[in-house]
């Protein structure tokens, strides 16, 4: 029952993004019988377009537009137009992500009282406890099928995993296990058991792994209060004489201007998008950009620690073979500050194709040489994990206009600023060490280092905050300075946390959705 | 062609290779398939595709790569030159930069003389379209990952429950670390 409304119907609710945000609050605000206009700029891809081959599926549904990079950060020298691996397709960047699915720690809500004063962090404890926050997260575990959780068994490990659990317990570690994870063991919610496929970065194709696209959308499309418009590329946001949000303005896929009018508009573009989307709708009434009255939109740009470790093990390993992220040690993820920084890291199972490791294994100019050459002949005997922690909020890493570049619709680009902490660079040194040690454990013949990726985990540039003067919005995700405009991706992010972020944006999107129904149903907005 | 001849092919049989050339030792070249490589319609020249197949494999050397393999990338340059007039003379030209870094030819040079010409040249220069073909094309092709043991895809072969993904010589984990397959 897909629905057409129209364009001049002002009673709908816009949302601009269709991933762990957009699609979830989507689906969520449709199921309580609200109108929603789901803008997405990518297209809509099944499981059947779904590509194993590395390069094929990147191009296919990577966020390639143009963007620049600046900051003391390796990527920015490495990957200058590619700040960050994202997708640009219906259900976003779920039809990539591992799966990974953590809730966050206690303290992780309340960092500024926890850690205290960390000079140069812009630390902030989040408006928001996590026994608020418990029964979203029940709500999304059961909705994305996390393993686990619900009574739902966790995933058979592979290969890769059997010589990171050897390593982790002969190195003393005691909590490790194949994850809490967003795929299927058993089938569930009408869609299959995992296959061990491998290829989770690319979308997966027996629809094991909850993904927005075909999990979120379709129910949505089925209460027949939903329209999806795809390569819909939101430009501006607009307003009316009394500063109330009345609409957005679109880029259509034939190019074409279109305004959609809109009771609500709910922003969930990834931490990239979202604030440049808020920069850009400035007006006369907001000359620094929509909800930008304390300057926080673009601020406090987070992308998790992210390190890799790979090892050359002395047999052959075939860590291709199965999920891409098959387990996890979660020892390093308690705030320890003993260690030399404040917060912690979780170390997780990570595997890249030979295509992708010749390209990512040493990133940039330097990945060459007789190391390198060895160890990509070698592919086989390789190990890897990757390690996601909790990076610190900093006012200067920031997403701004770069009015000098622009995109195919001849806005301005965006620019990504980050310099690491200096508590980033001793928690990825403890990390390296950690890693290292579970592979030499497992008996590792050597050790690859390697330094962050294009960022997938993109946090914080239009935070919650308890007071206006903080953030950009409530805890609600509603915009402190205009009632009617909501953020609903990561940008919420107060602070990073350890965790991969997907399972909080959709229990914070499931969180939002019931309080804008309960807020329409008083008409207060 | 004679001597030089008999002795690579004895060279060849002695280290059992079956590809088209060898390096050797002291960075001596000497292909059999580039002696076609004049009659055959190519944008660069023998020389020049010599000079990027040694640059390759010094980028990116492993014992499970033979000649042959590396003549991959070659192909593909040679391929993309014959449609780009700019990219075929950037060709010419920066394996005439590597010869003058290395002091003569650099395909004769050293193996430490001629890491040391691709260090310097990080970026700019022959060092991109070669690197960059590497990574692109050879690390992209199917001949390569067989013999680094990567299997490409999975799902029109049912995925590899069945298929190894446990198989790894490891300790088996404990089922409440790893429990078994929904198809166990």
């Amino acid at each position: 029952m897909a629905k057409k409304f129209d364009l001049n119907d002002d009673t709908v609710a816009v949302v601009i993004g269709s991933g762990a945000g957009g699609g979830t609050l989507s689906n969520e605000l449709a199921q309580k019988g609200i109108n929603v206009v789901c803008l997405e700029a990518g297209k809509r891809y099944t499981t059947d377009d779904f590509v194993n081959d590395e390069w094929t599926a990147f191009l296919q549904t990577a966020w390639l537009d143009k963007r620049t990079t600046s900051g003391s950060w390796r990527v920015a020298t490495d990957f200058p137009g590619l700040p960050s691996w994202i997708v640009k397709s219906v259900g976003g960047s779920t039809l990539h992500w591992a799966g990974a699915s953590l809730r966050f720690q206690e303290h992780e809500f309340r960092v500024k009282s926890e850690y205290g004063d960390v000079k140069g962090a812009s630390l902030l404890d989040w408006p928001i406890t996590l026994k608020e926050m418990e029964p979203y997260y029940d709500k999304a575990e059961d909705k994305i099928g996390v393993t686990r959780t619900h009574g739902i068994p966790g995933l058979p490990g592979n290969n890769n995993f059997k010589v990171f659990y050897d390593g982790a317990k002969k190195m003393g570690y005691q909590d490790c296990h194949t994850g809490r994870m967003g795929i299927n063991s058993m089938p569930r919610d009408g869609r299959n058991a995992c296959l061990q496929l491998g290829f989770c970065f690319q979308g997966c194709k027996s629809g094991a792994k909850w993904s927005a696209g075909y999990s979120e959308i379709p129910k949505a499309e089925k209460t027949g209060n939903f329209e999806l418009r795809t390569e819909a590329h939101v430009i501006q946001i607009t307003h009316n004489k009394s500063g109330k949000i009345d609409g957005v303005v679109y880029v259509d896929k034939d190019g074409n201007q279109q305004k959609q009018k809109a009771r609500i508009v709910a922003v969930a573009g990834n931490s990239i998008e979202t604030p440049r989307l808020l920069l850009m709708s400035n007006t006369s009434m907001y000359p620094d950009g929509l909800s930008n009255s304390a300057g926080q939109v673009g601020k406090n740009y987070m992308r998790h620690l992210t390190a890799s470790v790979y090892a050359l093990m002395d047999k052959p390993v075939n860590m291709h073979r199965g999920t891409t992220m098959a387990g996890i040690i979660t020892d390093e993820s308690r705030n320890d500050p003993s260690r030399g920084f404040v917060g912690g890291y979780e170390m997780e199972t990570l595997s890249l194709g030979l295509p992708f490791m010749s390209a990512f294994l040493e990133p940039g100019t330097k990945g060459y040489g007789p190391r390198i050459g060895k160890w990509l002949g070698q592919f086989d005997h390789m190990a890897g994990m990757w390690i996601v922690g909790e990076d610190m909020p900093q006012e200067s890493n920031r997403v701004t206009l770069n009015t000098n570049e622009k995109d195919q619709n001849g806005m301005p680009v965006p620019n990504v600023h980050f310099d690491d902490h200096e508590n980033d660079l001793a928690m990825r040194k403890h990390a390296f060490g950690k890693g290292t040690d579970v592979y030499k454990a497992a008996g590792a013949l050597d050790i690859f280092e390697t330094p962050p990726y294009p960022s997938t985990h993109n946090l914080g540039t239009c935070r919650m905050s308890a007071k206006p003067k903080d953030g950009v919005c409530d805890k609600n995700g509603k915009s402190h300075d205009i009632a009617n405009l909501f953020i609903s991706d990561g940008s919420q992010f107060t602070t990073g946390a350890a965790e991969n972020p997907t399972l909080t944006i959709v229990s914070l999107a499931i969180r939002q959705a019931e309080y804008i129904a309960k807020e329409m149903a008083k008409g207060t907005i | 062609m004679t001597n030089s001849n008999i002795s690579r092919r004895s060279f060849l049989k002695k280290a059992g290779k079956t590809s088209g050339f060898v390096v050797l030792a002291g960075g001596a070249v000497q292909l059999t398939s580039f002696n076609a490589w004049a009659a055959k319609k190519s944008a660069i020249d023998k020389h020049v595709a010599k000079t990027i197949l040694l640059v390759g494999k010094d980028m990116f050397p492993s014992e499970r790569f033979t000649d042959e393999l590396y003549m991959i990338a070659v192909d593909s340059l040679d391929a993309k030159a014959s449609k780009d007039e700019s990219l075929k003379a950037s060709l010419t030209e920066g394996v005439a930069a590597f010869d003058k870094a290395a002091g003569g030819k650099y395909i004769n040079a050293s193996s430490k003389k001629r890491m040391n010409v691709i260090k310097s040249s990080e970026g700019k220069g022959l060092f991109n379209p070669v690197k960059g073909e590497m990574v692109n094309v050879f690390f992209n092709d199917k001949r390569v990952w067989k013999v680094a043991g990567y299997e490409g895809a999975a799902y029109d072969k049912g995925g590899y429950y069945l298929r190894g993904f446990q198989d790894a010589d490891w300790p088996q984990p404990p089922e409440d670390a790893s429990p078994k397959g929904w198809w166990e």
